[in-house]
């Protein structure tokens, strides 16, 4: 049990209907236990927790975060993102939030110009919707920036840009696939107005794009020098999230920090150019880094995160605090008087059923005692001490059937 | 320029007796130098770290006075001809109606904040080209200069405007090197996005004024012979040295020879009108709430719906008629948070009242009302032993509650 983890396919079977019902009935606006894919939660940013890691993140340094998997790396890389798009201005660093793709298909010692190409195709995604989100962006350069930026989309974009431009249209449905269509499910709170959007749809599609450096390397330069001097953007920040997800470099840290050999090295000197690499690596690559690239990053902040009991009781009661809208922090609220401590309990419940502190088990965990609370429930829905203890017993139920289905 | 230290109107300060003395800042000397030091930083062209500082406290703690004092140190130094300072105020809960319209608010406050910092008018445009073409002449004009931006009871202010004036002009505003931002407020904190106001923020509370400083604000209130007397100590006591309380006890000549309750009364009527933006029937609703409610030291919605209809059957007011239901407890509990007379304790596991108001309450109570004041005491004491018996695994807490509120008795029964 000790070594047991979810993967991010897991997922914990919940009654919604039934658990919506129960906390609408006590003051909750939306359910925040619900979206176990932060890059997907609209309500991320309310109720975060992790602010020494935040802290690390958010600034003119490469920064290395190390957490166990099912921690919330993605989390915090969308969070990071998001916060690059408060304002209208281009005075927020531009982030790449950057997934090498080789490791999928088994290249797990990627050449340094795989690696560029690769970013460059993140970058043109991001630069896309960024001007989407932003038209004034990209309506305010003079023509010949104009067409420089249409021609990199074009070379660079992962498919022809007449595709995804037919996907913006003013019905915000749209907006959304085309984001899917884009892959970047990224929220950005202030949207666009219509009228702008559909001005940079024409011009774009009216641009003739001119040919583009077909080296690599000059192309990366020329991304730089766009974002910075043309754009003006504050910095640039490589998000790299999701190294652990390839067959080669799920379980063997060594290959995982091998994969990324050319962004290590690159450090000193990107750090020099306004580029600054945020890596959310696995908690067990930490010494394979240090082993072969203390140097380069050196000048990195590092942060590893432990999920602490005190943290994952943090987690819900600002989720709780978040949805209720400040009515109250805790189930205690809404408990009969012989519940004392309900976030405590139930962390600790889940930490000793899982054998380990992870934000996912403490949600999946909640998420049976609710459905208990729910089906229990008469008016008024208060949460009672059995229902912990049936939410318990059923989660030790899935945890068993889930473990034996991966053992066969 | 909107003057900085021009007297808000509001009941709950009259910062005229404060504001631009020469001598020492009464009891918030830190907090004041705290702002004066990153000033002179950026007018040295040195780099502050935090811009963005926090102060929160609870009702009539002089959080008003303070800004308006950090204002006032501000414009006759460090570098007062290269500081632009700006008092911005977000629409209260009294100026919101059904029609309210954050969009039309935010834009509002931006046009506000452009013609009156940087004598820019800007036309009728949307709301996000009006923050560009705000933050375009900012960044054009700031140059050489240096803005200091107050918004006084921000976490008070509706928040959906809050979530559009940070996106609009806060957050950007935040980022820019050269610009402090001073933010006071009560209540639950807003949960911004951009770093530099959330995590990277300064975060201060401010607490009540020692004995010490009671005596001197009363001496600044023109009242040296008060201040020299003992009259002080019950003003101290009864204030808990709120700032704003003991303004209004130092008014009232009578209260400090008879210890009249109507004074009492007064100061708490003045209180909620201070913080509460409700009609005056329901302040009056409000007002039988607390007074219900005074004596706990956590409530929740078993203890709500309890000491409300004790309380309404023995005044016979309406506050919640005689049955007082789930759902009915339940919206007096809201009420209460949203007003940030009232917020959940996790360390409780229950709601407190503002904890000066509930004093306020309870002396008033005890004076006017003392049977009532015993009944409440008593109805605790009855439940709590109820749920020693009933709540087994909870009991030691109940154990605790209950010997409290004997205790409270007993010492009545000495005095």
């Amino acid at each position: 049990m000790d070594n047991f983890h979810h993967t991010g396919s897991f997922s914990y079977s919940r009654d919604n209907e039934e658990i919506n019902r129960w906390l609408k009935v006590n003051g909750f606006l939306y359910d925040p236990f619900a979206e176990l894919d932060a890059s997907t939660d609209p309500y991320l940013h309310q109720y975060i927790v992790q602010h020494t890691a935040m802290d690390a993140l958010w600034g003119q340094n490469h920064a290395l975060i190390f957490e166990p998997k099912g921690g919330g790396k993605t989390a915090l890389s969308v969070r990071t993102a998001q916060n690059c798009y408060v304002g209208q201005q281009r005075n927020r660093p531009f982030p790449i939030s950057y997934l090498p793709p080789f490791l999928n298909w088994g290249g797990a010692t990627p050449l340094p110009e795989e690696h560029l190409q690769a970013i460059l195709t993140s970058a043109m995604k991001q630069l896309l919707i960024s001007i989407v989100y932003r038209p004034h962006w990209f309506l305010e350069l003079n023509s010949n920036d104009q067409q420089l930026i249409r021609s990199f989309l074009e070379r660079d974009l992962a498919g022809p840009l007449e595709g995804f431009l037919a996907l913006v249209d003013v019905d915000p449905k749209q907006l959304s696939i085309f984001r899917k269509r884009l892959n970047i499910s990224l929220p950005i709170r202030s949207t666009p107005a219509v009228s702008q959007v559909l001005t940079l749809r024409k011009q774009l599609a009216s641009i003739a794009p001119q040919t583009i450096a077909e080296d690599t390397v000059a192309r990366w330069h020329l991304l730089r020098q766009i974002l910075l001097s043309l754009f003006r953007f504050d910095s640039i920040y490589l998000l790299i999230d999701g190294l652990d997800a390839g067959p080669e470099t799920a379980s063997d840290s060594q290959a995982l920090i091998r994969s990324c050999d050319f962004i290590w090295r690159s450090l000193p000197n990107w750090e020099a150019e306004g580029i600054f690499v945020k890596a959310f690596l696995p908690a067990e690559s930490t010494d394979a880094l240090q082993a072969d690239y203390a140097a380069e990053c050196g000048r990195a902040k590092y942060v590893h995160i432990e999920w602490t009991e005190d943290l994952l009781v943090e987690m819900l009661m600002r989720r709780i605090d978040a949805a209720t809208q400040g009515q109250y922090s805790s189930f205690a609220a809404i408990a009969t008087p012989d519940l004392m401590d309900v976030e405590q309990q139930i962390v600790k419940a889940a930490g000793k059923v899982s054998g380990s502190n992870l934000p996912r088990e403490v949600l999946s965990l909640l998420s049976h005692i609710l459905l208990a609370a729910a089906r229990r429930s008469v008016e008024p829905a208060r949460l009672h001490y059995e229902d912990i203890e049936t939410g318990i017993r059923t989660y030790k139920i899935e945890m068993s059937a889930h473990q034996s289905n991966q053992q066969e | 320029m909107k003057p900085i230290t021009e007297t808000i109107q509001r009941p709950s300060f009259d910062t005229t007796a404060f504001v631009g003395r020469s001598d020492e800042t009464i009891g918030r000397s830190k907090e004041v130098n705290l702002i004066l030091t990153k000033a002179k930083k950026l007018c040295d062209g040195e780099e502050v770290e935090k811009r963005v500082t926090v102060f929160s406290a609870e009702t009539a703690l002089g959080k008003t006075w303070l800004l308006c004092q950090i204002a006032h140190e501000l414009s006759i130094g460090p570098c007062p001809d290269r500081m632009k300072i700006y008092r911005l105020d977000p629409p209260d809960k009294a100026s919101i109606t059904d029609d309210f319209d954050a969009t039309k608010e935010t834009k509002r406050v931006l046009a506000e904040f452009a013609a009156d910092v940087w004598g820019e008018k800007i036309q009728e445009v949307s709301l996000p080209e009006l923050s560009r073409k705000v933050m375009d002449v900012t960044k054009e004009r700031l140059g050489r200069y240096s803005l200091v931006l107050f918004v006084d009871a921000v976490f008070e202010a509706d928040w959906n405007f809050l979530e559009l004036f940070e996106e609009h002009l806060l957050g950007p505003l935040a980022i820019i090197p050269n610009v402090l931002i001073v933010l006071s407020g009560r209540g639950r904190k807003f949960p911004w996005s951009t770093p530099e106001l959330r995590f990277r923020a300064d975060f201060h509370d401010l607490h009540p004024f020692n004995l010490d400083d009671t005596r001197v604000q009363i001496e600044r209130l023109d009242r040296p012979g008060l201040a020299a007397s003992d009259s002080v100590d019950v003003i101290q006591e009864i204030g808990q040295g709120v700032p704003g309380a003991t303004v209004w006890l130092v008014q009232d000549n009578d209260f400090l020879k008879t210890q009249n309750p109507e004074t009492l009364d007064a100061i708490l009527n003045h209180f909620l009108e201070s913080v509460s933006a409700e009609p005056d029937n329901n302040r009056t609703k409000i007002r039988g709430y607390i007074e219900a409610l005074c004596v706990l030291r956590a409530f929740d919605d078993d203890r709500l719906s309890k000491f409300i209809q004790v309380y309404g059957q023995a005044t016979g007011s309406s506050v919640a008629g005689v049955a007082v239901s789930h759902g009915v407890s339940v919206n007096i509990q809201k009420i209460l948070v949203n007003e940030a007379l009232a917020q959940y304790k996790s360390e409780e596991g229950a709601y407190i009242l503002d904890k000066y108001l509930a004093k306020l309450a309870e002396e008033y109570l005890r004076r006017k009302n003392p049977s009532l004041w015993k009944l409440l005491h008593t109805t605790a004491i009855d439940l709590y032993a109820e749920w020693v018996t009933k709540y087994e695994r909870t009991k030691e807490r109940w154990i605790v509650e209950k010997a409290y509120h004997e205790g409270v008795l007993a010492s009545a029964k000495t005095d």
